[in-house]
């Protein structure tokens, strides 16, 4: 039959005591002597053990609980067992003849043993060879427990100096310690452990697996950051009506492909505008330099293109002296040759203005981050059949969104939005492109 | 000896060197019925072929190194001239060789280890075949077959003028000059050896130094020391090709050009002697069998130990291996740490390492010190005009601890097992320099060298910029 296990009473003037923490589970294998839980009275911590050795069928008394003394708060028995759980508050069966039982044991170890302690810490002690008289209790009436031997066990001789200097040093407790080391002794991986658990518990990393950083990623990563952090930037959006570009392309687009091969794309198209614009707004081709405010005389125009292999950013020098068609080739050259991780040094530098083009993937619009030494990128979002008000009627047209990003050191609010202000106008009206 | 027996063992060892025997007569002590199959003699590489053949020749290079400073101290030997017996420095050399195989054997047969001498071959469930006759099986097994010569693809290399480290050790005529292929361990105590008994040595190495697995430090010295003494040594060279001339052998780098000699020693490693594996399918790295901490090889209750797997391929280290392998074997639980398994090289003077070079310990850890004691400062290494050498510590500085001891010097084999304790033990760099240690010793610079770590040794000069 299952024994039950009661909240002792462990003094004459204890009434109640209150579950801490319950060491076994159900179903955990538990040994006579050994700790099931700790308990805390009026006065002190204390550990009760198993009077039985067997299966810890069912824990009734909760953590947090307090309950009077000799209320059942677990059962041990046979594995399989069924426990016949009292039904709560029902009174606890005859206190006075169990206290009185209690009574007389306790004086009986007393007697017999002269010194008061667990059988649980009866046996870690024998294990560690520690004398018992050496150790000084916890529990009430000086009632030594295991954990008063496990904490003189790690006081005594059995830390190496490297451990111990690092236990002081990292505040780690060498009672919480289990020692690997010959003869359990605490060693500096025992230590390191705990620090990691103490890390590890403050918050769990992730899993996943780490790629080293290409040296191509770094060096985005370090131009970007840069970047980010010494430009006080701003962006603009404006939303433009494609429509008449988009019909300029389709016009264009035979004779282009019979002249370069390649079919026009709407960011040759943004090139040129944004090159055309850029020479009459030479206030947003800029850069910061060290002497002041370079204003380029050149348009160079960077396009980003973004490939599995990184992030090539190759630049269309002289881009507003160039025809269509030309923007066209040199662009078509610059994309295969980036694709063949072969462009030059000199094709990837000297840009005055970015352009990043996400349309492709159907992105709305977002912020891009400048490319140094530029004052500025135009991030261009995907051109998608929009409804909109056209004198007073309501039309479905395609429509684009387009972000500038500005490094405000060299350009202010008004003249940047002027500049989208005209690009919108040239987009929208791209015959002016021939002006 | 039992024929065409099958008996049931606990354990069988195959392989009778330092990982095998220590194996066999730890199982032994804890109960186990042991049976033991050495292909050749009991001792392995180690008492016939490796540590204790050399260490008595380097003995030879050490006393004939006394012999031709003793003039200096001025103790005058009348007849300077002293001429070598090849024959019985050979016999001398197998004497001790037999009095420690002998010992072995007899430590065997004290444990009634059955011992089987013929090729062992292993079968599936736990059995072995001996000499293709015998089978013996056993509850597990405890795979010690150790290494040999690894012969690069050399051009020419089959010469019988070429030679291992196995044959020079029984070589009845010192080559006027060797040529030394590979500038680890064996090439470097070899150059010793042959330097002493009247060879022209050339080492040749491929990597930029010598002993290129040490501290860089101790390669530069040692480079500097070895040089002194006539020894040529060329880095970052291959061999290509070895000829046989009409005036001897010819070693030719790349480009052609070459070196001449008598003799060639090829020492360029050593690769483990698989010719027990059988029908086994073990997971092997670089033909090394794979084993974890606790010498448990891919394939169950077939232990590892030693050389074969590749750890550590030092004697002192297979004893450790061999070891834990039969205490598992024996059904323990227990792993070899090889963190602080010393590393010595018998030069004159002599090599003690543990723990990690200065390399390794920045790699590893943020902030580390160094400290580092010359001999030349030493009481004993001045008088007994040993002063070549130092002794460096490597240290953490957030906790103290001991990452690494190099020492060229005097007795440096016996000086780096106190580091290797105080490092096993977690003793930091603080407590070591407050231990007594004998004086005059040359151990006292280790102590020296670890306060000097903290900037306060006493027999060093004051430091004019404290470290920081
Ligand atoms: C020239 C030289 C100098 C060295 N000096 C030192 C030194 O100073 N200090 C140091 O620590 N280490 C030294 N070593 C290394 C040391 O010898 C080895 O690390 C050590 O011997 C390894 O022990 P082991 O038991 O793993 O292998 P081994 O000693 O190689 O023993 C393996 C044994 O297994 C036997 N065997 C193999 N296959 C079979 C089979 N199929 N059937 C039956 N038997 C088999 C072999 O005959 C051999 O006896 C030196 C080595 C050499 C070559």
């Amino acid at each position: 039959m299952a024994v039950e296990v009661i909240m002792p009473k462990a003094g004459m003037a204890m009434e109640e005591g209150t579950i801490v923490k319950w060491y076994k589970k159900e179903g955990d294998q538990v040994e006579a002597g050994e700790a099931l839980l700790e308990i805390i009275t009026d006065k002190v911590n204390m550990e009760v053990e198993a009077e039985v050795s067997g299966v810890l069928l069912k824990i009734v008394g909760k953590e947090g609980q307090v309950l009077p003394v000799f209320t059942p708060i677990a059962y041990i028995g046979k594995e399989g067992e069924e426990v016949e759980t009292e039904t709560t508050g029902k009174n606890p069966e005859q206190p006075e003849k169990k206290e009185k039982e209690e009574l007389k044991k306790e004086n009986v170890s007393v007697s017999e043993k002269k010194v008061r302690a667990t059988p649980a810490a009866r046996k870690t002690a024998k294990e560690s060879d520690l004398e018992l008289r050496d150790i000084k209790g916890s529990g009430p009436k000086g009632r030594i427990q295991k954990k008063d031997v496990l904490s003189l066990r790690t006081s005594v001789n059995k830390m190496t100096p490297l451990a111990e200097k690092i236990a002081a040093l990292e505040g780690v407790d060498p009672a919480l310690l289990e020692g690997s080391g010959y003869d359990g002794k605490i060693t500096k991986e025992d230590v390191m452990k705990q620090i990691g658990q103490r890390t590890k518990e403050k918050g769990k990393p992730v899993k996943g697996k780490i790629v080293p950083l290409t040296p191509m990623r770094k060096t985005i990563g370090k131009r970007m950051s840069d970047s980010f952090f010494t430009a006080p930037t701003f962006t603009l959006n404006i939303e433009v009506d494609m429509r008449k570009t988009k019909e300029m392309k389709n016009t264009l687009k035979a004779a282009i492909e019979e002249e370069t091969g390649f079919t026009p794309t709407i960011t040759d198209i943004l090139v040129m505008a944004c090159a055309k614009n850029l020479k009459k707004h030479p206030a947003v081709n800029t850069a910061i330099t060290e002497e002041g405010l370079l204003i380029y005389d050149d348009v160079n125009i960077a396009f980003a293109v973004g490939l599995e292999e990184g992030l090539f950013v190759p630049v269309i020098k002289n881009a507003d002296k160039l025809t269509l068609s030309e923007i066209v080739t040199i662009s078509r050259e610059l994309v295969s040759k980036a694709e063949h991780m072969s462009l030059r040094p000199d094709e990837q530098e000297g840009s005055t203005f970015t352009i990043s083009n996400l349309g492709m993937y159907g992105i709305s619009h977002f912020n891009p981050i400048i490319n140094p030494p530029n004052s500025a990128i135009l991030g261009v979002g995907a051109i998608t059949d929009r409804p909109i008000v056209r004198k007073g009627e309501i039309r479905i047209n395609p429509m684009m969104n387009l972000s500038m990003t500005i490094d405000h050191r060299a350009i202010d609010g008004a003249p940047g939005a002027r500049f989208m202000q005209n690009l919108k106008e040239l987009l929208e009206d791209p015959i002016k492109l021939l002006t | 000896m039992t024929t065409g027996m099958n008996k049931d063992y606990d354990v069988i060892v195959i392989g009778g060197g330092p990982a095998g025997y220590a194996a066999a007569i730890k199982a032994s002590q804890m109960g186990g019925k042991v049976a033991l199959i050495e292909k050749y003699k009991v001792g392995g590489t180690c008492l016939n072929r490796g540590c204790i053949p050399t260490k008595t020749y380097i003995r030879n290079a050490e006393m004939i190194g006394i012999l031709e400073r003793a003039e200096n101290r001025g103790i005058m030997i009348n007849d300077p001239d002293f001429n070598l017996d090849m024959a019985k420095i050979i016999q001398y050399k197998n004497n001790v060789v037999n009095t420690l195989t002998d010992g072995v054997s007899g430590l065997l047969k004290s444990y009634g280890i059955t011992v089987y001498i013929g090729q062992g071959r292993l079968k599936k469930d736990k059995s072995v075949e001996i000499d293709g006759k015998d089978i013996i099986s056993g509850k597990a097994v405890i795979y010690a077959g150790g290494s040999k010569v690894s012969r690069l693809p050399i051009k020419g290399i089959e010469n019988p003028l070429i030679m291992t480290s196995d044959e020079i050790l029984d070589l009845a005529e010192v080559p006027k000059y060797l040529t030394i292929i590979g500038g680890g361990v064996i090439g470097v105590e070899m150059a010793e050896i042959f330097s002493a008994y009247g060879s022209r040595i050339t080492i040749i190495e491929l990597c930029d130094r010598i002993l290129p697995q040490m501290d860089k430090e101790i390669s530069e010295v040692l480079t500097k020391i070895l040089k002194t003494k006539g020894i040529r040594i060329l880095t970052g060279a291959r061999i290509d090709k070895i000829k046989e001339e009409k005036r001897g052998l010819k070693c030719f780098f790349s480009d052609g050009s070459g070196v001449e000699c008598d003799r060639v020693l090829i020492s360029t490693g050593r690769i483990p002697d698989l010719s027990a594996v059988g029908e086994l399918d073990f997971k092997t790295d670089k033909g090394r069998i794979q084993v974890d901490a606790y010498m448990k090889t891919s394939i169950e209750d077939i232990y590892a130990p030693g050389d074969i797997n590749g750890k550590n391929m030092l004697a002192h280290a297979a004893f450790k291996m061999g070891e834990t392998a039969a205490q598992n074997a024996m059904g323990e639980n227990v792993k070899s740490n090889l963190r602080f398994a010393p590393g010595c090289v018998y030069t004159i003077p002599e090599i003690g390492t543990v723990g990690l070079t200065e390399e390794e310990a920045k790699k590893k850890y943020d902030d580390i010190c160094t400290g580092r004691f010359n001999f030349i400062a030493n009481g004993r290494a001045l008088s007994s005009g040993e002063t070549k050498g130092f002794v460096k510590v490597i240290g953490d500085r957030k906790y103290g601890e001991i990452l690494g001891v190099h020492i060229l010097g005097p007795q440096a084999a016996e000086i780096i097992n106190e580091a290797s304790v105080l490092m096993s033990s977690e003793v930091t760099l603080e407590e070591v320099s407050s231990f007594i240690h004998g004086h005059p010793t040359y151990s006292e610079s280790f102590m020296e060298a670890c306060a000097d770590a903290l900037g306060r040794s006493i027999h060093l000069p004051k430091k004019l910029i404290k470290r920081s």
